[in-house]
């Protein structure tokens, strides 16, 4: 079967176990059947030869003691009959002149037979046959050995139609058997299929009911193994929906929470204008200025909003060039040394190679300049920040360090979330929107990378950048 | 459908089992050419008798004397030197008087052989009776000397044996008021014998029930054993139930080792045979019902 074909199967689980079980045990029923029936036949023949063999010897003593004849001293019709009709086989006594003195048959008396197998057990060339014709007899030629050699032989041939009958009931016994084996198995078929869609069965109940609780519901784990990982699993992925949930709820109100910020100073700086009627030229020049940066402030948060719905929407817009990463990053530090010099703080840029990779220039640009300008803007003053560049045959390593404040290890995990923010009051002053790391965290993972964040409070903090030289679409 | 499939999957797997049984009966024929007034000479081998791969065409097929004489010194081209010569004799019936003198050593089962050979070469003409054979040694010995009759050899589990035997069996007459006598005849085989190949034409003709078989048949002094399938007792259309047992009775009494017949159905004795024959004894020759 095609990997296609096994994809959609039309037919239940418990429809195809049911089946595939009888099938199973009418092969094995038939075979077993087949076989007992010819070692029965076997058996039969065997029985048949040792008892022809036997009668032989005994019919051999009494034709010497009587002298290769039928009629005195004793008669021995009667003995050779008997045998005859025992065995269902017709007797033939040839004595040494070849003649037929005795066939239970009659038909044969005085007859002279001409055979060569006679022949060779009356001149002594073979001591014996015992053959199987091919039509259902079983042939023995025995020599009568008197004192001096061969007096006679005798033929003896047995029907293997009482085996053939008796082989017939036995048939229908097994035939019986079989058929009873068969609704045995039948039944135990259709349970074992029950049982084994049952604990599906359950499952799927309780998935039902989940889907119309919400996120909290969750499956007992209970029944086969391979149904126990199946719950185990579902219940994962419910747990990870629900703390997507949880995270999209703190998103959204937090974005609203950050939107609403500048509009509620912009509103308070208006209102004390209105109110004031005092207030003069310079004063509404100084609260307007204050408004406009509010509005600054509201356009930045926007754009970095609308930069991380877009790339929400996957990979899709990713435009990869081959780009010089060393020319990128001296542009990228060009722009920020002139911010850090003001403070004081000294960007020192180390590459240990030309590297050039597949990136979406604009993209990466933007993350990298948004973890330099953190470096700078979280920084001391006449502090330090180093940009190292290096990369292996596979990968580039970007790493950026700083003398900063550093980041307690309580929040390492959640400096990449979004509108999260280490010192709340600290980063507004600095312009901060609290969506970089978050962006750049994105396009990092849109690029197949990953971002290491190594820190201690106090002490500055590490970036490690890892990118693939060479992008492998999936 | 896929259950159907399936279904019918199971049921092929099913037949194709049963099927496994059974074996398949080879039958073989040999078709004999009698080709008129020809000759095919039987010699003897080591321990079988041959016969000659090309026929002698005889030139006198109407005259018996020159016949035998052509057909002998045919033969003794066959001997390797062994038959020395031949002299014959035949009377009025027809009856050949042979005397052979052999060369050299002449065993028991040569001697069979060579008169095996020659009467069997002898017989194939029609008209010759009977034939006495005497072998003598080339010192005038007599070695052997036998009165040969058609069917004195038995050339036991050859395929053509084939001697018959003529029979008189019995069936109900027409009117269905007595047994009317018919002859027939059977060929002898090694294994059936004629008393279970009677039961057979029996059957065959519609004196005894159609569907009867011979489950087995023996004698024991001078009674006749015959166990019989169950079709047996579903009797014969507008026949008689006496009619039908004595059909069998008398024919097969008509054997001289047979007195009587004990008959049995599926190994059970029948008190009432349709309601009218007592068969739990043997039963004898019925003279008075035949017409």
């Amino acid at each position: 079967m095609s990997k296609n074909k096994l994809k959609k199967v039309n037919i239940s689980l418990k429809f195809f176990i049911i089946a595939s079980i009888i099938v199973i045990c009418v092969f094995v029923v038939g075979v077993t059947y087949n076989v007992f029936d010819k070692v029965y036949y076997k058996e039969y023949k065997e029985a048949i030869k040792a008892d022809m063999l036997e009668n032989s010897r005994i019919l051999q003593d009494k034709l010497l003691d009587n002298g290769m004849t039928m009629d005195t001293p004793t008669d021995l019709n009667l003995d050779i009959d008997s045998v005859a009709a025992m065995l269902d086989a017709r007797i033939m006594i040839v004595n040494e002149e070849y003649r037929v003195i005795k066939d239970t048959y009659v038909e044969r008396v005085n007859s002279i037979v001409v055979n060569s197998d006679v022949i060779h057990v009356m001149s002594g060339k073979a001591e014996y046959y015992m053959d199987e014709l091919p039509d259902g007899y079983i042939r023995y030629i025995c020599p009568v050995v008197g004192e001096e050699g061969v007096d006679g032989v005798i033929i003896m041939i047995a029907s293997l139609d009482e085996a053939k009958k008796i082989e017939g009931n036995a048939d229908r016994q097994t035939i019986i058997f079989g058929a009873l084996v068969m609704f045995v198995c039948a039944i135990i078929a259709v349970i074992i299929g029950i049982l084994s869609v049952r604990s599906m069965k359950i499952m799927n109940r309780h998935m039902e009911e989940a889907k119309e609780g919400g996120f909290d519901e969750r499956i007992p784990v209970q029944g086969f193994k391979e149904m126990r990982a199946l719950t185990e699993n579902y219940n994962d992925t419910m747990n990870k929906l629900a703390v997507l949930d949880s995270t999209r709820q703190e998103f959204v109100s937090n974005v609203s929470h950050e939107l609403k910020t500048p509009i509620t100073s912009m509103k308070v700086l208006a209102e004390s204008l209105i109110q004031n009627e005092e207030a003069d030229l310079p004063m509404y020049k100084e609260f307007m200025s204050d408004i406009s940066e509010e509005i600054e402030r509201e356009s930045k948060i926007i754009s970095d909003l609308l930069t991380l719905v877009k790339m929400d929407k996957k990979s899709a817009a990713m435009n990869i060039e081959e780009i010089d990463i060393n020319a990128l990053l001296e542009v990228i530090l060009k722009r920020v040394i002139p911010i850090a010099n003001s403070r004081g703080i000294e960007i020192t840029y180390e590459s240990y190679r030309e590297v050039k990779a597949d990136i979406d220039e604009v993209k990466f640009s933007l993350a990298l300049t948004n973890i330099i300008e953190n470096a700078v803007k979280y920084n001391v003053d006449n502090g330090w920040v180093k940009v190292t560049l290096n990369a292996d045959h596979k990968n580039f390593y970007i790493k950026v360090a700083d003398s900063g404040v550093g980041i307690p290890d309580d929040c390492k995990e959640q400096v990449f979330e979004r509108f999260y923010r280490v010192d709340k009051a600290r980063s507004r002053d600095t312009g901060g929107t609290g969506l970089g790391l978050a962006i750049t965290k994105n396009v990092i993972l849109m690029h197949k990378g990953t971002i290491k964040l190594y820190s201690e409070s106090g002490e500055g903090s590490t970036f490690t950048i890892k990118i693939p030289i060479k992008r492998v679409e999936s | 459908m896929k259950k159907g499939y399936l279904l019918s999957l199971i049921l092929i797997i099913v037949f194709s089992l049963s099927g496994c049984g059974a074996e398949e009966k080879a039958t073989s024929e040999v078709a004999v050419d009698n080709i008129e007034n020809s000759i095919f000479v039987c010699y003897p081998d080591d321990d079988e008798v041959l016969m000659s791969e090309t026929a002698y065409q005889l030139k006198q097929p109407d005259s018996i004397v020159p016949s035998v004489e052509e057909v002998m010194s045919e033969s003794i081209k066959y001997y390797d030197g062994k038959m020395e010569n031949y002299s014959y004799m035949v009377d009025d019936d027809n009856n050949v008087t042979l005397d052979i003198t052999i060369e050299g050593e002449c065993s028991r089962e040569y001697s069979l052989l060579t008169m095996a050979a020659v009467s069997d070469t002898l017989f194939q003409m029609d008209m010759v009776g009977s034939v006495k054979i005497t072998l003598l040694t080339t010192e005038g010995e007599t070695v052997d000397s036998k009165l040969i009759l058609r069917n004195t050899f038995y050339y036991y589990g050859s395929e053509d044996a084939g001697d018959t035997k003529r029979v008189t069996f019995y069936k109900a007459s027409k009117d269905g008021d007595g047994l009317e006598a018919l002859s027939g005849t059977l060929t002898m085989g090694d294994n059936v014998s004629m008393v279970e190949n009677v039961v057979v034409k029996l059957e065959e003709i519609n004196a005894i029930p159609t569907g009867t078989k011979v489950n087995s048949i023996s004698v024991v002094s001078g009674v006749c054993y015959l166990d019989l399938s169950q079709e047996f007792e579903e009797g014969v259309e507008d026949t008689k139930s006496d009619l039908i047992v004595y059909a069998l009775v008398n024919s097969l009494t008509g054997f001289t080792n047979i007195s009587k017949v004990l008959i049995t159905i599926d190994g059970e004795l029948v008190d009432s045979y349709r309601g009218s024959v007592d068969l739990s004894k043997p039963l004898s020759f019925n003279s008075d019902i035949i017409k």
